[in-house]
């Protein structure tokens, strides 16, 4: 069962063609912005500066969100107002099975145009094996975290051109309120990493604080990897207890 | 098994939909279910296949043991999910998710659904989607199965064919069988009993012989006749 939803998950977003080049084109934006910038500019120190510490994690966290959280969301959004839900109440699948078995759908996708991505951004800027890695398995702790969290949103709306206009400003939220903090205090001389305690509770500052530590922009991350890993699978069980009751109402 | 409805009451804020209906479905049974628009039958088939709350009433199985929600598959007039997947993907999807599905083969056939099984949801017509739509209800296998409107669309010998097939599931394989559908002239063998539905009440019921024992002389002949009698309508009516 868990095989059916996640291959009926993957056919359904691959032949959506809007809404998957719109979820792959704003990372791949970044990438080419990266490799443009590459080619103008003459100065490489600069140059591997603006992609490892803008573009490239820019580029992820919109791939990390798009795939862990609006695609998902968008979907469950749209089985909702068509009462898909009515069906499958009726046939021997359980909502935890369906989980998971999207789960795997969101997964393989994301994990997919990931390493895409990385070996595109491995072309333009130097990323050793180790941060690879690295990045690959904090992107997964983000998506344990993030992929309950869509089945909240999608709880909670009518349908997915409600969850649209939600996901618009969350995506701001999300992503704005790591990276513009860090720019200025940046600029202000300030570190950043002072003020991450008022930013815990977005999973993206774990994501980007390990990713600017990997790419060796900052000597090491604000906490140890296993603390952020914990926080991270935290967020994942409150979220998945809290879509597990939104479900069950 | 017998679905038990007693003192049924369902309000939408102030309107009372429906207005302590009482009634027995039985397996082995055919029931349709007749009533003009606004009447309440789909709201009771709703609430009969778990999908809307009720006010006041119960609903039950004599096998207390199962939810009754559990035990009925209720077609929905369309069917707008998955609209990527193709016909015949959906259909495969539903069949691995179901434990023990019912045969289709042959539902497949009446419905002509090999013309169109590689055609994507949102490229079907509402016909098409509604004999998806038909065709989920049996896969899902349940004693109780609540039809909406199954004839609408078909041709006559269409029809004539899927009414065959589904007296047949009612005499072989025991299901009970709950129709709600305007087209019965020529079907009405199919039925072995029948409520008629106004303002959210059952204002007339009985068997097809019963019926038309109790209401000898109508205009309209058969099942048409007797609606007409009791209502002051016809059945074109019924669907406003």
């Amino acid at each position: 069962m868990i095989v059916s939803v996640a291959k009926g998950y993957m056919l359904e977003t691959l032949r959506n063609f809007g809404v998957l080049f719109g979820n792959i084109l704003p990372p791949i934006i970044f990438l080419i912005c990266s490799v443009l910038v590459k080619s103008f500019l003459d100065s490489p120190e600069t140059v591997e500066f603006m992609i490892k510490g803008q573009f490239l994690p820019i580029s992820i966290l919109l791939l990390l969100f798009s795939f862990s959280l609006s695609s998902a969301t968008i979907y469950l959004a749209e089985l909702k107002a068509h009462k898909t839900f009515h069906w499958l109440k009726r046939t021997d699948v359980s909502p935890f099975i369906y989980f998971l078995g999207m789960g795997v759908g969101v997964f393989l996708f994301m994990n997919l145009l990931l390493i895409l991505l990385l070996i595109g951004y491995a072309w333009v800027a130097s990323i050793s094996i180790t941060s690879f890695l690295m990045i690959h398995f904090i992107c997964n702790l983000i998506l344990l975290a993030l992929y309950p969290a869509s089945f909240i949103i999608a709880g909670i709306v009518k349908d997915e051109k409600v969850a649209q206009s939600l996901l618009v400003p969350g995506m701001i939220i999300l992503m704005f309120s790591i990276t513009m903090p860090s720019l200025f205090l940046t600029i202000g001389g300030a570190n950043p990493q002072d003020y991450y305690i008022f930013l815990s509770w977005n999973p993206m500052l774990y994501l980007f604080d390990t990713l600017h530590a990997q790419l060796q922009l900052i000597d090491h991350t604000w906490l140890n990897l296993y603390h952020y890993a914990l926080i991270l699978i935290g967020f994942s069980i409150i979220f998945s207890i809290l879509a597990k009751k939104i479900y069950n109402r | 098994m017998t679905l038990t409805v007693e003192n049924l009451t369902k309000k939408y804020g102030n309107t009372t939909v429906l207005n302590k209906i009482t009634g027995t479905f039985s397996e082995g049974k055919c029931y349709l279910l007749l009533g003009e628009n606004g009447s309440g039958k789909s709201t009771l088939a709703r609430c009969l296949a778990g999908d809307e709350p009720y006010d006041e009433g119960t609903i039950s199985l004599k096998q207390d043991t199962i939810h009754f929600s559990d035990q009925i598959a209720l077609q929905y007039q369309d069917f707008d999910s998955y609209p990527h997947l193709k016909v015949k993907e959906v259909i495969q999807l539903f069949r691995q998710l179901i434990t023990n599905p019912f045969h289709t083969d042959e539902l497949e056939k009446i419905l002509d659904m090999d013309t169109f099984t590689n055609t994507l949801i949102k490229n079907t017509s509402g016909g098409q989607r509604k004999a998806v739509s038909i065709l989920l209800a049996f896969l899902l296998n349940k004693p109780f199965i609540l039809l909406d409107e199954p004839f609408a669309d078909l041709d006559l010998h269409k029809k004539q064919r899927l009414a065959d097939f589904l007296q047949r599931q009612v005499k072989q394989n025991n299901k009970c069988l709950i129709l709600i559908s305007h087209e019965i002239t020529g079907l009405e063998d199919l039925f072995d009993y029948v409520y008629i539905l106004k303002n959210g009440t059952f204002i007339e019921q009985g068997s097809h012989t019963e019926l038309l024992q109790k209401y000898p002389d109508n205009v309209f002949p058969g099942l048409a006749g007797v609606y007409f009698e009791v209502t002051g309508k016809t059945l074109k009516e019924m669907t406003g």
